[in-house]
């Protein structure tokens, strides 16, 4: 009799153990987001700033081939997918094909890190004021900038500015709204960095490191930024307080290439995207468009930006062999500058051109740098038109910012120049090609369609 | 000591006493059991006299020898796979003789019905499905416990994720019971134990970048781990389809339960098997690849490529190749390899009245039809039961398996070549890729890799080493006439330790593309399951009215720790991260999960005329987002027998049943779907946080379903005919799915729970024994069975999900839709649209499924057995022909069947991207209905007048056969097979096919041996 009570006690106690509470579980292997939210420590706000970094160079590769096939710049061979080649050297882009969003959604998740580096900063008593200022500054310049590719992708469909809220975001505004939010973000950005004292309480990779010097950075975006609305007033005083500088010569080629840039590196790292293997036996590469080499001028040193393969490619969606590929990048490290020198130099050319009284000099003088520079005389006009010298200063714009990121698609919507004229179509699908009309814009995404039909 | 031996004596005398049947002197019975179709004797018989514990077992012969207490008596005969029989025995019939039938139709068997509790088929209230180990594995060796399921059962719909070697199977049991949250596999329970069924991530998809940019799902293409278990070793599977049974497992049965028994020892003679396999697999169907000729290079260069100066050195090298014979067919070059089989397995079991045993040992080895892929699994299990009295058992089986499996490279690549199927279809027939003497590979000038390097030089290994224990104890607590209390425990482990390998050496063509050329990726995983479960059963018996308690408690914890490392810049032919330039962490996974969970059930049963239960149980997880908070589900049935009934006098109609079942089960969210967190990435040397794109609904819960069940059970003419039909209605609710915010706030999905969804679903099976004579034993059985899944409510906007988006088909989340429909891009006014832009082209589910299975005996030693499968409709997304047509490889690839001039393949091509005409959104989905010929077999006993003349007698049974696996495959699906998953098991996510490894009809010999 007692075997049995001994039994059914322990029986009984093996019962009770195994209903025993569980101790809760939390993500043992990555921080909470919470944690950094309220508090935060200058260590936390730190590697935030870094993943802000981190996040803020993702559209550049999405912006060089999409961008830039649109206008004809490059053509992505990517034998894996035809969809690359259909839809780009297409007529109509359908939502959520998902290398669209490297220009929509990548940037915007920048803009997200970049909303809780404010927030973290706001909420914590761990900084200054003064330190807390070259947060909010390098934050809000950051934002600002990263809000320009989405708007640039969707264009005239407007996108979101206010999105801090998840379950509450601010409506979709037009091109000009968005425009002139983001430009008034970067002077606000402007009002921060000059209250932030003599240096960063962190670390960039991306170099003008301190807060004067990150200042011309933030000015060199208000230029673009200005140029894209129109303001050329607004783009050159921008440009003066910017870190332009127009003493380049052909001796002195490199200072072309002043400007902040994204870093890139081995795994975990992220790889210089637009690095392929010179020459390599593969078809997934990006490919010179044919018209780039028709184009040059004899004697136009950035030919050398291009290099011819004797391993000709082919790509059934876009019907030519791929025969140049991109020539500037000597290692998968390299590092990319994402505003610089040349664009701000060939920004002045256009906004003496195109200000309310044109000053035909000073425009031409800019032009010239970046001619001489390159090997090519002086660009001259007797009779200068507004009009001719945008051309030119197309034309420069084409060769000088080659795939970066989509500058021609950009310069060629927004000066009503999208067009089979100024697009060479002749070696797309059909003979005659089967249509002439561009892609102007990407369609928006299903998200956001949905969210404003459901809220 | 001595006074329990006092106890003992004067619990005997009241039971005496109270039965009242005193007789001075008991009788002794003799006696011989036989089977009803072979007329020899069957050892191992259960003979027990009714109402009494008096029992014993047949010897070798078939003879028995018993004491009866009473007269008359009745004696009940029993065998597992036999119908029970009973005989009446009295002092004047003291030697009986009697035989056993096959039970075929089940009825008789045993079935689970609560977490510590058995019922009888014929009193059971839910549909649950069984196979014994003589169907599971008697006809055929299928590479998987999972593939010898197929067919084999109602409602069970499953989808083999392609044809490599170590299987891939997605289960689904009654439809869609998640939409992606959940686990949409069933749980796999054996022997007690939790069984690990996870498939393992190896970063394959990341070495070849399936995974990039396209798509986040896994396309490691690696099978579930079910794999691991020896399907030799079971003796019985049981699958509670629904909730309605499966309610017992509470919070994650959702899509149902796999109730896996391996063999046990009997008392007797200890036996031997020995058991040989020999066989070969060849390729079903290489038909899509064709050689290419000078008209289609012409073609090909001038209207696709754009390339018309290319043709003379295309023609030219093709003319070459045509005078060197080698205008290869790639694909048979490919998948052209015949793959041999073995099968060796040897078990002993037997067993005295205290502990019986049975042990095994098998090795399985298979290779694949593309060289350098195999499958090899060696298991020894150890299963021992032992009496410790009268009171209390005990139970141990053990279980160490080592898997080896090379899978090769199949399936989806993004730009690397890293795909043999994928780089077939654009690789031209005449290119000459084999290596040279030096064993060189040429470079492909049509892709990014050379196939047969990748085949030859590539490596995609995983090994598994795992044990699997379970324990269990019962201990009767109180044994009274009409009462009994037991205690029952049982639980165990499942460890799997597995690591992975995925090589891509420096030399391969894409490899010299990329700045580090050699990528390895390593993998290493260790996962503990762990569970244990008691409980306390009580059975009361008053009058013809028996009532059965159950009480206990559950828990389950689960421990997995996972790494990938990879290195890259690989040097000198080397795979040793020692020789990487660059070495980094790809992931690394420290999980750990918990659930506890309480049970009671109350079933009552009446004469077993009426049979009701009712049960709850409540269960905890620390998956769910409140850790703390018990959730509960409900079950309850009534079965009701109306031909035990008194009034029942159709003799015909020897059973007829009535029963109905509800019951609630849970999916749990997935791991991490709980956390808001950061993730770390690296810039120029330094780690940065990176704010997550997820966030979780503040009060997420678990998914509910609840199932209500209605069934007949009806036997006709003693059983030679039987009818099972089920009608069942399951509503998942409160599905936990992404709701997807607008996207520029930075977080693309937010985990709630936002939809509801309903199946509806008609089982039904009839079994019949048309011709059953000493000479011909035949049973068939036909099945038939449909499922409609629908979203009843959708609390977020509709939504796009899986595949490869809108343009190339994907599924769609929209209220009034089943979650299985197929959606694509641009909008045609004729087909439905449920949401802007997109229309509906397809639906990946059943119309119904069907399945015969028959088993003849004939000529007293022959064996014959099929299973035909016929699935009617369903769509698969075939994106293989579209690389096919732009890679110009397709079959026919120059026809013009339409004769507007433009050929079959790129015509085909164009109608998808929509050049003039507008696109055909439905191009590349296809109608996946199957007729397949599963299993056949023909086996022959060597009669025991031959063998025992062999090695002095020492052979009691041989056995010869030859059998085969899916030798017989009839679609009009336009690919290797229409059962395809280029995702692996997922719940909505699958038949998307892209290049898989193509399936394989498989032949074998046996040879069976018992000592």
């Amino acid at each position: 009799m007692k075997i049995k009570v001994i039994i059914l006690s322990i029986s009984l106690v093996i019962l009770t153990q195994t209903a025993c509470e569980i101790e809760p579980v939390v993500d043992p292997d990555n921080p909470t987001l919470a944690g950094v939210l309220t508090n935060a420590s200058k260590a936390q706000l730190r590697v935030l700033v870094t993943g802000l970094e981190a996040r803020s160079r993702g559209y550049f590769e999405n912006a060089t081939e999409m961008f830039g096939s649109f206008a004809r710049e490059v053509a992505p061979f990517f034998a894996s997918d035809p969809r690359f080649g259909n839809d780009w050297y297409g007529t109509t882009t359908y939502p959520d094909f998902f290398a669209s969003n490297g220009t929509y959604l990548t940037p915007y998740l920048a803009v997200k890190q970049a909303n809780i580096l404010i927030q973290s900063v706001n909420n914590t008593s761990a900084v200054t004021a003064e330190e807390a200022a070259g947060y909010i500054g390098f934050a809000k310049t950051m934002k600002a900038y990263q809000l320009l590719w989405p708007l640039m992708q969707q264009y005239q469909n407007g996108i979101r500015i206010d999105v801090e809220q998840t379950l509450n975001p601010g409506p979709i505004v037009d091109y000009s709204t968005a425009l002139a939010a983001i430009r008034s973000l970067l002077d606000e950005a402007k009002t921060d960095l000059q209250a932030a004292g003599s240096s960063f309480d962190f670390n960039l990779t991306m170099g003008f490191s301190s807060p004067a010097e990150f200042l011309k950075v933030n000015r060199a975006i208000a230029a673009r930024a200005a140029l894209y609305a129109e303001d050329f007033t607004g783009a050159l005083t921008a440009l003066n307080e910017s870190f332009m500088d127009m003493a380049v010569t052909p001796g002195t080629r490199e200072k072309m290439y002043i400007g902040p840039v994204h870093v890139y590196g081995n795994s975990p790292d992220v790889e210089n995207p637009l690095f392929y293997i010179k020459d390599a036996p593969t078809n997934t590469i990006l490919i010179v468009h044919p018209s780039m080499i028709d184009d040059l001028l004899p004697g136009d040193e950035r030919a050398e930006k291009f290099f011819q393969r004797t391993n000709i490619v082919n790509y059934g969606p876009i019907p030519f062999p791929g025969e140049y590929q991109d020539n500037r990048w000597e290692t998968n490290s390299d590092p990319i500058p994402f505003i610089r020198n040349e664009e701000l130099i060939l920004i002045k050319a256009e906004a003496e051109a195109r200000k309310a009284s044109p000053d035909f000099a000073a425009a031409f003088a800019a032009i010239n740098v970046v001619r001489n520079t390159w090997g090519l005389a002086d660009y001259t006009d007797g009779t200068p038109t507004v009009d001719e010298t945008i051309e030119e200063i197309l034309f420069q714009r084409r060769y000088s910012l080659w795939a970066e990121a989509g500058h021609r698609w950009i310069d060629l919507r927004r000066t009503g120049r999208l067009d089979a004229a100024h697009v060479d179509l002749t070696y797309d699908r059909g003979d005659p090609p089967s249509s002439t009309e561009l892609i102007s814009q990407v369609a928006r995404r299903a998200s956001e369609t949905n969210w404003d039909e459901n809220n | 000591m001595k006074k329990i031996y006092h106890l003992k004596s004067a619990a005997l005398l009241l039971l005496v006493l109270v039965t009242g049947y005193v007789y001075a002197q008991s009788y002794t019975v003799t006696g011989t059991v036989k089977d009803a179709r072979t007329g020899e004797g069957m050892a191992g018989v259960n003979v027990v006299v009714k109402g009494s514990s008096q029992g014993t077992i047949t010897d070798n012969t078939g003879a028995f020898t018993i004491n009866v207490p009473t007269s008359p008596a009745t004696l009940q005969i029993s065998f597992i796979g036999y119908r029970t029989t009973e005989v009446q025995v009295s002092t004047s019939v003291t030697n009986i003789s009697t035989s056993l039938e096959e039970d075929v139709t089940s009825l008789e068997e045993v079935v689970i019905s609560g977490l510590a509790t058995t019922v009888k088929r014929t009193n059971l209230a839910n549909a649950v499905a069984s196979v014994d180990g003589k169907e599971l594995m008697g006809t055929t060796n299928p590479q998987t416990l999972d593939y010898a399921l197929y067919g084999k059962m109602t409602g069970v719909n499953m989808n083999s994720n392609g044809g490599a070697p170590g299987g891939g199977v997605n289960v689904n049991f009654r439809g869609i019971t998640t939409l992606g949250a959940g686990s949409s596999q069933p749980l796999y329970i054996i022997d007690g134990v939790y069984m690990n069924n996870s498939a393992i991530r190896n970063g394959r998809s990341e070495a070849n970048q399936a995974g990039s940019g396209s798509n986040t799902s896994n396309q490691d293409d690696a099978a579930n781990r079910l794999a691991d278990l020896n399907p030799d070793d079971v003796e019985r599977v049981e699958v509670l389809k629904g909730p309605s049974a499966a309610a017992i497992y509470g919070t994650r049965a959702n899509a149902g339960v796999v109730i896996i028994t391996t063999k046990k020892g009997k008392q007797g003679k200890t036996k031997i098997s020995f058991n040989q396999d020999l066989g070969f697999a060849k390729a079903q169907n290489l038909n899509f690849y064709e050689p290419w000729n000078e008209d289609k290079v012409t073609y090909y260069q001038t209207e696709y490529l754009g390339n018309p100066g290319a043709i003379p050195a295309e023609v030219a090298a093709l003319n070459q190749a045509i005078a060197e014979g080698r205008n290869l067919d790639l694909e048979k070059e490919m998948y052209g390899e015949t793959g041999f089989l073995t099968n060796t397995q040897i078990s002993a079991s037997g067993g005295n009245e205290k502990t019986s045993f049975f042990v095994s040992a098998g090795i399985q080895d298979e290779d694949g039809i593309i060289k350098h892929t195999g499958f090899k699994r060696y298991s020894i299990r150890t299963n021992i039961d032992h009496s410790i009295s009268d009171r209390i058992k005990l139970g141990v089986n053990t279980n160490y398996v080592k898997t080896d499996n090379q899978r090769g490279f199949t399936g989806n690549q993004n730009n690397t070549g890293g795909s043999l199927g994928y780089a077939i279809a654009y690789t031209r027939s005449y290119r000459n890729l084999k290596p040279d003497e030096n064993g060189n590979y040429p470079d492909n000038p049509d892709f990014n890799d050379n196939p047969f390097a990748i085949r030859d030089l590539a490596e995609n290994n995983q090994t598994v080493n795992r044990f699997i224990t379970a324990g269990n104890l019962s201990v009767g607590i109180l044994q009274k006439p009409n009462y009994d209390l037991k205690f029952i425990l049982n639980g165990g482990v499942d460890y799997m330790g597995a690591n992975t390998k995925v090589y891509m050496p420096e030399i391969l063509q894409h490899q010299r593309a990329l700045p580090n050329p050699g990528d390895v990726i390593y993998g290493n995983q260790n996962d503990l399951n762990s569970n244990i479960q008691g409980f306390l059963v009580f059975n009361l018996s008053q009058g013809a009215t028996t009532f059965t308690t159950q009480v206990g408690a559950v828990r389950l914890d689960q421990n997995s720790k996972y790494q990938l490392i990879r290195g890259q810049g690989l040097n000198g032919g080397q795979s040793n991260l020692a020789y990487a330039q660059v070495v980094s962490n790809m992931s690394q996974i420290n999980q750990r999960t918990s659930d506890v969970g309480l049970y009671a059930q109350q079933e009552v049963n009446w004469g077993d005329k009426l049979i009701g239960t009712l049960g709850l149980r409540l269960d905890k997880s620390t998956l769910n987002l409140d850790q703390d908070k018990f959730y509960s589900f409900y079950k309850g049935s009534l079965a009701a027998n109306i031909s035990n009934f008194e009034f029942w006098n159709i003799d015909q109609v020897n059973q007829l049943k009535l029963r109905m079942a509800f019951g609630q089960s849970g999916g749990l969210p997935l791991y991490n779907r709980t956390f808001v967190v950061m993730n770390s990435q690296l810039i120029g040397g330094e780690i940065g946080f990176q704010v997550g794109t997820r966030d979780v609904d503040p009060n997420l819960k678990p998914e509910i379903a609840n199932e209500l069940e209605f069934g007949i059970d009806a036997g006709f003419l003693n059983n030679k005919i039987s009818l099972e039909a089920s009608y069942y209605i399951k509503n998942v609710n409160d599905l936990i799915i992404d709701l997807v915010p607008a996207e520029s706030t930075g977080i693309t999905a937010i985990a709630t729970n936002g939809a509801d969804l309903q199946n509806k679903g008609i089982e039904l099976a009839l079994g019949a024994t048309p011709i059953s004579t000493n000479k011909i034993n035949w049973f068939t059985r036909v099945a038939w069975w449909r499922n409609r899944a629908e979203i009843t409510d959708l609390k977020i906007p509709a939504y796009t999900f899986g595949g490869f988006g809108t343009a190339l088909g994907t599924y769609i989340i929209a209220e009034g839709y089943s979650p299985t429909t197929i959606v694509g891009t641009p909008v045609d006014v004729d087909n439905p649209t449920p949401v802007p832009g997109v229309q509906v082209i397809g639906d990946r589910q059943a119309d119904f499924d069907m399945s015969w299975y028959n088993s003849v005996t004939f000529l007293k030693n022959f064996e014959f057995s099929f299973l035909l499968h016929y699935k009617k409709g369903g769509d698969n997304i075939n994106l293989s022909a579209l690389l096919w047509d732009d890679g110009g490889s397709t079959q026919g690839y120059m026809n013009d069947p339409d004769g507007n001039g433009l050929v079959f393949g790129l015509g085909r091509l164009l109608d998808w991207v929509g050049t003039g005409q507008g696109r055909v959104p439905a191009t590349y989905i296809q109608d996946a209905s199957y007729l397949k010929l599963r299993e056949i077999g023909l086996y022959y006993n060597v009669p025991k007048s031959i063998t025992s003349g062999w090695f002095n007698g020492a052979i009691n049974n041989v056995k010869v056969g030859f059998s085969a696996n899916n030798i017989l495959v009839s679609t009009k699906y336009g690919s290797y097979d229409p059962e395809v998953s280029n995702f692996g098991a997922q719940p909505i996510n699958s038949n998307v096919e892209v290049t898989p490894y193509p399936s394989s009809r498989r032949y074998f010999f046996h040879l069976s041996v018992d000592f």
